[in-house]
């Protein structure tokens, strides 16, 4: 089966300060991606590289065996949602709104929202379990309340990749797992999702893979008990951890600085 | 937040259309001499109120329409491309700069030129404006850079009209541009109304196709691109659309404040705060509340005409600060 998205040797600098170096990367259908590493490391570049948001000085990205530039931006809309960091909302606008918002890249110009749209937004609404919050203004929602809803916008795009910004930054635990769990049925159900995540507790209890960056380079990827060693953590994150592993349990601390 | 009740186009519109033809009409009547209606509307040429009629009055209030759409419509497109409230074609110095564009022309003789040349000259000024604005303030900016570039702006522009004034050939031109400066749409033909309109047209119609970019735009501009727009591209069309449609109405108006940050501003909550909507009721708004203060001009002073400009001014300068009152936190 080929990959759902590709990067290869990816590179990427600004202002001569190397942001990306040679950075390699790939999804399959079905998994769920975390994309760890410290502040700094140049996971929210990539996820624009990986989103078509912004150009690779050199290597390319591939979505379904199609490099990103031959592919017309709104019909990568429809395959490929991208969820920003913080994810701003810039009017108080109602909550079913901003979902239908996700509509957007399936509307020809001339066309206007129609039967199959309205049934689009109304699973999203249900998917993310936002349906109760459908007449509220995005503005007045908590944050957890608000990650829901920009989530259930990107539900009702319908896509089958879902890139992700630290969804879970700033939420409470419960909403936390909420969203986590959210993207894992979303992965497991018709898509894949690659999400930049800081909490590696987290990332070891959901993600099916795990790419640790570093300084613009891919540092490990692989399987959860791959990646997360006290080694590599110490090396790039400079933490000693305390890892449990139980049975198919597996949890990692950060326990104290290492340097 | 006060709770306003969002109405769905299929009445707000219509309430708008009904209020434009109200004021239409109403404005239609106003002046030194009562119409007939009959014998101007059955005898066009050969009767003195067919002529005020068809000659003077319509002209001006079309006119009035015109430029109230283009006001109201850009106000809210300029508003939802830098997500701002307090963006305005006049605040961020659009009209002034459309206005300095028409003054040289006019300055340098090049409005006999051809028919379309002081339309251009506003046009060229309003698109120098609007890049200006974005090169000084960026695409992410603040209430409060926003402001002060638009200060800038009219700073500058200001100083240059008042040179070119300072070097008018004779008085008589001087107060020409003057009075042309604080914004008027009386004694305009429809020679001068027919030269502005094709302008204004493309300029709306890019604007309203705008609409959805804009929408898409309220999540912030990397959403916007991954929801299949091109953010660059359709950013130069919504500056291309103001700029041709405020430089053409200027070209013709003069200066008339206030309109393109006020009506956006008070329809924003019946459209639900959604940025295409408001394209559409703000276009119909501007042009109600354009001719509701030409009717007004027309009331208080009969004989020494208010010019519109001034009583735009005088009831959007308030509504400025009100609004830097209520927003005052969220300036800082």
């Amino acid at each position: 089966m080929t990959d759902l998205l590709a990067a290869d040797a990816v590179s990427v600098a600004i202002d001569e300060r190397p942001i990306l170096r040679d950075v390699g990367l790939h999804i399959r259908r079905g998994e769920f991606v975390g994309l760890i590493g410290p502040n700094g490391a140049g996971k929210t570049t990539l996820l624009k590289v990986l989103a078509g948001l912004q150009h690779a000085d050199t290597g390319e990205v591939r979505f379904d065996g199609r490099p990103l530039p031959a592919l017309a931006p709104r019909q990568l809309a429809r395959r490929l949602a991208y969820l920003a960091q913080g994810a701003p909302a810039h009017w108080p606008l109602r909550v079913d709104k901003v979902v239908a918002l996700g509509r957007l890249p399936h509307l020809e110009w001339w066309q206007r929202p129609g039967a199959a749209d309205e049934a689009a937004i109304e699973r999203a609404l249900a998917l993310a379990e936002v349906g109760h919050l459908r007449a509220r203004t995005v503005t007045t929602l908590s944050g957890g309340e608000r990650m829901r809803v920009l989530l259930a916008r990107v539900f009702a795009s319908e896509p089958e990749l879902i890139l992700a910004d630290e969804p879970v930054a700033a939420l409470d635990p419960y909403h936390q797992l909420h969203v986590m769990e959210l993207l894992r049925d979303h992965a497991h159900r018709c898509g894949a999702v690659l999400a930049v995540l800081h909490d590696l507790n987290l990332a070891a209890r959901f993600c099916d893979r795990l790419v640790l960056l570093d300084e613009g380079r891919v540092a490990a990827a692989g399987g959860v008990r791959q990646v997360l060693v006290n080694e590599q953590l110490r090396r790039v994150y400079g933490v000693e951890a305390r890892i449990n592993e139980d049975g198919a349990e597996y949890s990692v601390i950060p326990w104290r600085r290492a340097r | 937040m006060k709770a306003t009740r969002v109405l769905p186009d299929r009445a707000l519109l219509p309430l708008l259309l009904a209020a434009l033809l109200v004021c239409f009409v109403i404005a239609l009547q106003q002046g030194p001499v009562a119409l007939d209606w009959r014998q101007a509307l059955t005898e066009p040429r050969a009767s003195i109120h067919g002529v005020i009629l068809w000659q003077v009055r319509l002209p001006r209030e079309l006119l009035a329409i015109a430029v109230g759409i283009t006001l109201g419509l850009s106000g809210a497109a300029l508003q939802g491309l830098l997500r701002n409230p307090l963006a305005g074609p006049d605040l961020v110095g659009v009209t002034n700069c459309a206005a300095l564009g028409a003054v040289l022309t006019l300055y340098f003789g090049l409005a006999g030129l051809a028919w379309f040349a002081l339309p251009l000259g506003g046009m060229v000024g309003a698109l120098v404006a609007v890049l200006l604005v974005f090169a000084l303030a960026g695409k992410q900016a603040g209430v409060l850079t926003l402001i002060l570039a638009g200060m800038a702006i009219n700073a500058i522009v200001s100083s240059l009209i008042a040179l070119a004034l300072n070097y008018s050939p004779n008085p008589f031109a001087m107060s020409e541009i003057v009075y042309w400066l604080l914004g008027s749409i009386a004694n305009r033909s429809s020679a001068d109304l027919l030269a502005a309109l094709p302008f204004m047209l493309a300029g709306w119609l890019t604007l309203l196709s705008c609409g959805r970019f804009l929408d898409a735009l309220s999540l912030g501009e990397q959403t916007a691109q991954s929801l299949g727009f091109a953010g660059h591209r359709m950013r130069w069309r919504a500056v291309i659309g103001v700029a041709l449609c405020v430089g053409a109405a200027v070209a013709v108006s003069g200066n008339i404040g206030f309109i393109g940050l006020v009506v956006p501003h008070l329809l924003r909550p019946w459209v639900g705060y959604e940025p295409r909507r408001l394209l559409w009721s703000s276009a119909l708004g501007g042009a109600v509340l354009l001719l509701a203060a030409d009717i007004a001009v027309q009331r208080l002073s009969p004989t020494n005409e208010l010019k519109l400009g001034v009583i735009t001014a005088l009831i959007g300068g308030p509504f400025f600060l009100h609004l830097i009152y209520r927003n005052r936190n969220a300036l800082t």
